[in-house]
């Protein structure tokens, strides 16, 4: 049977929950607190850990993220047993990285039920969204707290050292977790891209608050569009706790590509949905990466009849930014859908090569830009410097442009090694000079204008 | 199998919730159901154990925790409970032994929060008279969800909800005919 580890401050439940684990045939690993139970995790090898979120020093979250990081346990399957039982309660739980959530109080034969199911891989699996909570209706995530946490008087409450907030804009960003190496990937058909011949119909209806988009112009093949827009999400991900990535495109599934990542599901399966979107529809389109809190809408292999609307699309996003703090859009051709994702974001930001075949594609994007009616003070012009040997110059790219270059992204050699393996540049290689360009992009122009 | 419920004997797990903060802690109940020692006038504070707080429009992040917290019972808006059996109070436990209890729908506001549930009653009793005459400070809804006014996204939902009765400025009460619920 399996060897469990329990990590919860309270002696008297571990003994509880030991005896019951040995009736059941399991081997109990029982840790009184985060920093034992983190020990336990790596010295133990526990095929399971049932973990309580409240305990002083370090809470059940910190210690599901520390588990999730570190890659000796970053796949171990994670229960949460506590008595905080609300829905906003499980959605942290779940992105912090936890596997299933039960409330106490619990009775004992239905805790040892989940964890057989869940060592048996016979328990539900956890959605991004949708199931999440499978409580109507879905609470979206409440906003990121901006102030750091105040500064508790000494006596008589304990240090919460392991308690904190994610410092958007801080100076100092917390590490990414590392990435387990990614299952080999199943051949994805690459196909061609066909050209438009639908015309950019009519307005689409503008969302009712602005959203939290950012859409990656890049137009033609090895521009570096989906590289950047992948890792723009990575890089988002260390600020906000939940971000989505979506190819728009109409096939081709690149960013599951790079990532290595099977994108089973793809924005085509909304079509037959028409503008009826919600999280239960949005939901299962949504494939969870392996680091905890990015998801992934992927583009189909092969071209659907036709894309998404405009009202479909920015429905769709709409749907996503209740549950997602940030969502980055990867599009490489106009259409009524990517013309509807260029016109609702806070920011686009186009990205060109350095040679002169980018400097041919000028009249495409800007013709692209007036047509999704993209105001200009919201677009941000990247030269992506994908090869060792220098390009154009900065100064004709913007002369052609007829607007100023945002930012270079530098040729960095860790790029192709982390294509290679699956894993974006800026966990890779975070202190990179394009990770840290990345960074700078995230941090000045599209934090900058939110 | 065991059919043992997993919990600290003698103690009941609650969010305490104010129109600024949630508080999420242990209290240990003494042979006295919580609404009971909420409603005992001889104290005014009550002790928590485990104590973890949160901000309300952010209440799943812990901005503070520590081993006893006292709490003061005037203060308290509601108080959310797991189990509807952990809202009984003593008195309403002798009632369900002796009469029928009615039930009513109940939505009330309070500061940060609006509020909607079942209020169980014997029918002998005027019920907006007791809601507004009764000496008792807290009132338990069952089955009851307090959603944040200021973010309805944001709610609580629990098998009982106490509720500070001193601090609601509203309640609409309307009898919910037998077997409709």
């Amino acid at each position: 049977m399996a060897r469990v580890l329990v990590i919860d401050d309270d002696a008297g439940l571990l003994q509880m929950v030991k005896l019951m684990l040995e009736r059941e045939g399991h081997t109990p690993i029982l840790a009184e607190g985060g920093v034992a139970g983190l020990q336990a995790a790596q010295t133990q090898a526990p095929d399971l850990a049932v973990i309580d979120l409240m305990m002083p020093n370090i809470s059940g979250y910190d210690v599901t993220r520390q588990l999730r990081a570190n890659p000796l346990t970053t796949a171990l399957p994670i229960l949460i047993l506590t008595a905080r039982s609300q829905p906003m309660d499980k959605q942290m739980a779940l992105n912090a990285g936890a596997n299933s959530f039960m409330s106490k109080p619990v009775v004992g034969r239905e805790l040892t039920t989940r964890i057989i199911e869940m060592l048996t891989g016979q328990a539900p699996p956890i959605a991004m969204m949708g199931s999440v909570a499978a409580a109507p209706p879905p609470a979206p995530l409440p906003p990121v707290p901006m102030p750091a946490m105040p500064v508790l008087p000494p006596a008589p409450i304990a240090p919460t050292s392991g308690i904190r907030r994610l410092p958007i804009g801080a100076d100092a960003l917390p590490p990414l977790p590392a990435i387990a190496p990614p299952p080999p990937a199943p051949p994805v058909v690459q196909v061609t891209a066909q050209p438009m011949t639908q015309p950019i119909s009519g307005l689409f209806r503008p969302p009712d608050k602005q959203l939290p988009v950012i859409s990656v112009l890049a137009m033609g093949s090895g521009v570096g569009g989906t590289t950047v827009a992948i890792n723009l999400a990575f890089t988002f991900r260390r600020m906000v706790e939940r971000v989505c990535l979506i190819d728009l495109n109409m096939s081709g599934g690149q960013i599951g590509l790079q990532l290595q990542l099977p994108t089973r599901t793809s924005w085509a399966d909304l079509l037959p949905l028409g503008e009826k979107l919600d999280t239960r529809s949005v939901g299962p389109a949504i494939t969870p990466h392996r680091q905890p809190g990015i998801g992934l809408i992927g583009s189909p292999a092969t071209p659907p009849p036709q894309p998404l609307s405009a009202d479909a699309t920015v429905g769709l996003l709409s749907t996503l930014a209740l549950g997602f703090q940030q969502i980055v859009v990867d599009i490489n051709a106009l259409n009524p859908s990517t013309a509807a994702a260029l016109g609702v974001a806070r920011a686009v930001v186009v990205v060109i090569s350095d040679d002169n075949a980018a400097l041919q594609s000028v009249g495409t994007i800007q013709g692209a830009l007036q047509m999704a009616r993209v105001p200009l003070p919201n677009v941000r012009l990247v030269i992506n410097r994908n090869r060792p040997e220098m390009g154009v110059s900065t100064a004709a790219i913007a002369g052609a442009f007829g607007m100023p270059v945002s930012m270079e992204l530098p040729y960095d050699v860790n790029q192709l090694q982390a294509i290679r393996r699956g894993i974006p540049t800026v966990v890779m290689a975070p202190e990179s000079p394009f990770a840290q360009k990345m960074l700078q992009i995230c941090r000045t122009f599209v934090v900058g204008m939110a | 199998m065991s059919d043992k419920i997993l919990t600290r004997k003698g103690f009941v797990s609650a969010d305490f919730l104010t129109e600024s903060y949630r508080i999420s802690g242990e209290v240990a109940l003494k042979n006295q159901p919580l609404v009971d020692m909420l409603n005992d006038k001889l104290t005014g504070f009550i002790r928590g154990e485990n104590v973890y707080v949160s901000p309300v429009h952010d209440p799943a992040t812990f901005t503070a925790q520590g081993g006893v917290g006292n709490l003061r019972k005037d203060r308290i808006g509601l108080v959310v409970l797991a189990r509807e059996e952990d809202g009984q109070s003593r008195h309403s436990l002798y009632q369900t032994q002796t009469s029928q209890p009615t039930t009513f729908s109940l939505f009330a506001t309070m500061p940060g929060f609006e509020v909607r549930g079942a209020l169980r009653q014997t029918s002998l009793i005027d019920i907006e008279n007791m809601l507004m005459q009764s000496v008792d400070r807290f009132i338990t809804i069952f089955r009851a969800t307090a959603k944040v006014t200021s973010n309805p996204e944001l709610q609580f939902t629990g098998g009982a909800i106490l509720l500070n009765r001193e601090l609601a400025t509203l309640f609409f009460v309307e009898k919910i005919a037998p077997g409709s619920q």
